[in-house]
Parts: C-alpha cells; sequence; structure tokens
C-alpha cells in the first residue's frame, strides 16, 4: 500500500529533541514505514513572524526529491503577510500553503484567514489548516495552544465559497462538530483515534475526504501507519485514505 | 534514530480496555464483533476494566455492582479471552471494598482491581483497596495523568501520586495507567519503584515516550495498554512496534509482562 504523508515535520521542536530535523532523515523514516513521500513543513516556521527564509529553505531543500512537497508555513500576524504569500506562490513546487493560527498569534476569525485563503486559491494552490499539533494536555504547563475551534473554521470555511481545505488536528467529537456546520474540508486522522477509526470518522465526513497524516517525527510513524494499514475497512477505501485522496486533492 | 521494523507479534495482551463503554458494546453480538476484531490483529487476551464512568466518578455500592456484573457477563461471552479488573470506589469504605473484591476476584474469578476518579491515589480511604489487593494477591490500576496545578488533582491521580501509593504499600503490585498522560515527569518520577509498572494506554501516540519509559524503567516494567475503544488498536499496538526499542522489549511490552503479572 502506497502512503503519501499530508502531515510531516523537519526542523527543531523547542520543548525536547524529536527524530528528524533533515529531509533525507525524514524520507529514512518514511521509507522505512512504508511511505513514499508526503508535504512536509518546517517546525521552525511555526513560531516566526515572517518565517520566509525558512520556507524558502525547506523548498530548495525539497527541489528534485520525487514525492516531497513543500508545505510552507504563512504567519498572517505579519503586516507584510501578503509579501510572504507572494513569495512563496512564485515556487511552482508549493502546492499548498499551511496556516497554523494558534502558532503564528493570530485568530481564526481575523479577515485576512479569508483574504490570505483566496489569494492562495485563487493562484491555483489548496490550503491546510493545522489545528492542533499537540494534545494541549501534554503542553509545556507555560505554553499551551489551544486547538482551533470549529466553529471558527467552519465560519472561515464559508467565507471562501471556492476553497475546500485540509483541516488537521482535530478529536472526532471536534470533527463531528465541524461536518454538521460544514460539508467542504478534508481531515487527516492524526488526532482521531477510536476502535475502527476509519470506520467512524467515515460516517461523519465520507471515506473519500480523509487522508493519511502521520504527524510525524511529534508521533509515532508507525502507529498512524497502521491505523490506515490495518483497518477493516475494504482495500479500496485503504488505498484512497492512504494517498490516493491527498494526491486528488494537491491535483486539483 | 528511528527503528521502524516489521516486528509484529501473534499474541498480544491489552492490560487496559472497555469493552463496555457507557453502554456501547454491552450486547453479545458487540462482544462477538470485537473478539474477532481483535483476534484478526492478533490478540490473546484482554483486560476488561468495566464502564468505570457510566455512573459517574464515585459509583455506590449497588452501582459498582453492575459495572463489575457486566464485567463478568463480558468475560463469560468471551470465554477466556477477556479477563476481567473490579472495578472500586475507595470511598465506600473497607467493609465494602472487601465485600465486592471478595465477590469478583474470589468468586468470578477477575484478576485485579481497577480504580478511576472516585479519590487520589494518596488518599487514606486507599488502605482498604490495598489490602484487599494483598488478600487476593492481585495488581491495582490506578488511572494517573499530569495534573500539575489543576485542581482536580483531589480526586484525579497525578503519576507522583500513584507512585507514592505504590511506595506505602511495596508488596501490592501497581499498575500506572496511561503513560502518554503520565509523560515524561511520571516515568522519572515511577523509577526505583520495582512493584509499579506502566501501561502504555491513552491519548495519541506521542514519541518519544515507549523508548523513554523503557530506557529508564526497564523493559520489564512497561506494559502494552490501548484503552479500547478510546483508541484504535492498530495504532496502539503500532506505538510499541513503532518506537525505538529492541525486537525483545517490544515482545515484553506486548505480551510477556502482562502474562507474568497476571499469571497467564
Amino acid at each position: 500500500m502506497n502512503f503519501y504523508d499530508t502531515n510531516a515535520w523537519v526542523g527543531n521542536w523547542p520543548f525536547e529533541p524529536v527524530g528528524h530535523d533533515d529531509i533525507s532523515a525524514l524520507r529514512k523514516h518514511w521509507k522505512s514505514a512504508g511511505v513514499s513521500g508526503g508535504l512536509v513543513s518546517s517546525l521552525d516556521a511555526l513560531w516566526l513572524l515572517n518565517p520566509t527564509a525558512v520556507n524558502t529553505a525547506l523548498i530548495t531543500a525539497t527541489r528534485r526529491l520525487a514525492g516531497v512537497d513543500p508545505l510552507p508555513i504563512l504567519n498572517l500576524l505579519d503586516p507584510a503577510w501578503e509579501e510572504q504569500l507572494g513569495h512563496l506562490l512564485e515556487s511552482q513546487a508549493v502546492k499548498a500553503v499551511r496556516l497554523a493560527p494558534g502558532y503564528g498569534g493570530w485568530k481564526m476569525n481575523d479577515r485576512r484567514a479569508v483574504e490570505a485563503a483566496k489569494h492562495i486559491i485563487a493562484r491555483g494552490r489548496q490550503v491546510v489548516l493545522t489545528a492542533r499539533l499537540v494534545d494541549e494536555r501534554h503542553g509545556h504547563p507555560t505554553f499551551k495552544v489551544k486547538p482551533v475551534a470549529a466553529k471558527a473554521i467552519a465560519r472561515w470555511i464559508e467565507r471562501v465559497p471556492e476553497m475546500t481545505p485540509l483541516v488537521q488536528g482535530l478529536s472526532r467529537w471536534e470533527l463531528e462538530e465541524l461536518a454538521k456546520l460544514s460539508d467542504r474540508f478534508l481531515t487527516d486522522l492524526s488526532f482521531n483515534e477510536w476502535a475502527d477509526t476509519i470506520g467512524v470518522i467515515a460516517k461523519s465526513v465520507g471515506h473519500d475526504r480523509i487522508v493519511f497524516g502521520s504527524l510525524t517525527p511529534l508521533h509515532v510513524l508507525q502507529a498512524h501507519v497502521n491505523k490506515v494499514s490495518q483497518s477493516p475497512a475494504t482495500l479500496a477505501r485503504r488505498r484512497a485514505v492512504a494517498a490516493g485522496n491527498a494526491l486528488k486533492f494537491l491535483s486539483k | 534514530m528511528f527503528q521502524n521494523r516489521a516486528f509484529y507479534p501473534l499474541s498480544i495482551i491489552d492490560i487496559h480496555t472497555h469493552p463496555v463503554f457507557f453502554g456501547e458494546g454491552s450486547k453479545p453480538a458487540e462482544t462477538r464483533h470485537q473478539i474477532k476484531d481483535a483476534k484478526r490483529l492478533g490478540f490473546i487476551h484482554m483486560i476488561s476494566l468495566g464502564d468505570v464512568l457510566k455512573f459517574g466518578r464515585t459509583p455506590d455500592r449497588k452501582q459498582t455492582r453492575i459495572i463489575n456484573d457486566e464485567t463478568a457477563e463480558v468475560m463469560k461471552r468471551g470465554k477466556g479471552f477477556f479477563i476481567g479488573f473490579c472495578a472500586l470506589n475507595p470511598l465506600l469504605g473497607e467493609k465494602a471494598v472487601m465485600e465486592e473484591a471478595d465477590r469478583c476476584i474470589g468468586g468470578m474469578g477477575f484478576k485485579g482491581i481497577k480504580l478511576e476518579l472516585s479519590c487520589n491515589a494518596q488518599d487514606p480511604a486507599m488502605a482498604g483497596i490495598m489490602r484487599a489487593a494483598r488478600r487476593h494477591g492481585v495488581p491495582v490500576l490506578q488511572h494517573s495523568w499530569s495534573q500539575l496545578y489543576k485542581r482536580t488533582r483531589s480526586f484525579h491521580s497525578d503519576p507522583e501520586d500513584t507512585c507514592a501509593l505504590a511506595r506505602r504499600w511495596p508488596d501490592v503490585r501497581i499498575i500506572m495507567a496511561h503513560l502518554t498522560g503520565c509523560g515524561h515527569r511520571g516515568i522519572r518520577a515511577a523509577r526505583g519503584l520495582d512493584n509499579l509498572v506502566v501501561d502504555t494506554s491513552g491519548a495519541g501516540p506521542e514519541a518519544g515516550l515507549v523508548e523513554y519509559a523503557v530506557e529508564q524503567l526497564g523493559e520489564h516494567r512497561v506494559l502494552y495498554g490501548s484503552d479500547l475503544p478510546i483508541r484504535d488498536l492498530p495504532t496502539a499496538v503500532g506505538r510499541i512496534t513503532g518506537s525505538p526499542i529492541s525486537d525483545r522489549a517490544k515482545q515484553r511490552l506486548l505480551h510477556d509482562n502482562a502474562a507474568e503479572l497476571l499469571g497467564l
């Protein structure tokens, strides 16, 4: 089964050492678990007002690496965010742009979230939203990032009619809440778990809107691979979740 | 750093499951489905901890009996697949605790005691529980989660509370639940306590904890657990098989340690 990972990271995590800080280590790690490629973001870019230099380094590092697609992060708190975005979209390698409000320091209801999404979509790229990266119960005691609320995500989606974003990091309950408010998004399973996760989540969003995302190196890659490969879903559905749905999303 | 291998044992024991969870899973067909799916994945036993929050944090005597009778029914249906742990509320007093422990462990073949959120593990009421465990020679599985400064610690046990319990009762074996919830702090608190093991249940498959627990506590003091149905079995197993520990350690976590603890 071919896996395409939509939620992989390189770089440094400020609170503890994590597995791989460069693309070659990530690729080796992916290969060991049967993952052939994916979208890669930089942990270092999460915190920066202007992450352009880190994003540019990521784009350069992934150049000519088959299956490895850079997923730069845009920080809307930067007064010059449009310049940041314009720079990112100059690269044809960028198929999507990640928004991570909890880490960038901005709110989902910020008008710039709508403007940026419209701009990205207009340029033929996709939007990936990080609603949660770390279980806030286990975050550093003096630094806890709250997940983006389902209602705020739904309002944002509604205001950008051309967009079907990939929303990552919602729990089962948050996802079910969002699914009641909007049917125009895809989800990964990085923070979704229940007995037969795919079967349970598919009841809310359908199998064709679920993509594989491992959150490596913050999570154990093999655990997320198992979630799909050993699911009781049919082989066709598992393949779609493992890679097909994500590749279709990025090729639109 | 990472060592994902194809290692996958075919005889897994899950020390932490709730086959009945807020009523879901109570029907015979649901139990049959759970067993079929678990066996497909290589499980040979699951420890059934009961529907422990069905009546809230502090079930009364009658409610405790209902929870345990339900576990007994699941055990009966499973024909040896499910091993029951007896849910107890320490605040009901030693007499009530002892009677229910005698009924479940002595009378129905339960092999352990499960404690949820009735009181903190350092509460004086815990003495009755520990004497019941000692009398029957069974382990006590204590819900644990890093709380730090939260007010809920009055009834919620921090790993340090569970470790204090183990230190106070060195002849009773303690299973400190939820490795991910306990985190690095919990692992460090558990060092040097030979009567305490940690189960890997709870929360997502956060990287780094399984190998840290094995490194700090030894491979004989970490047990695989899922927290089914809140967790997905292949994912919970994958956090062990996908962690950079030896195949021997994986075998111990996924099977041998639980088998030895419960005399299986």
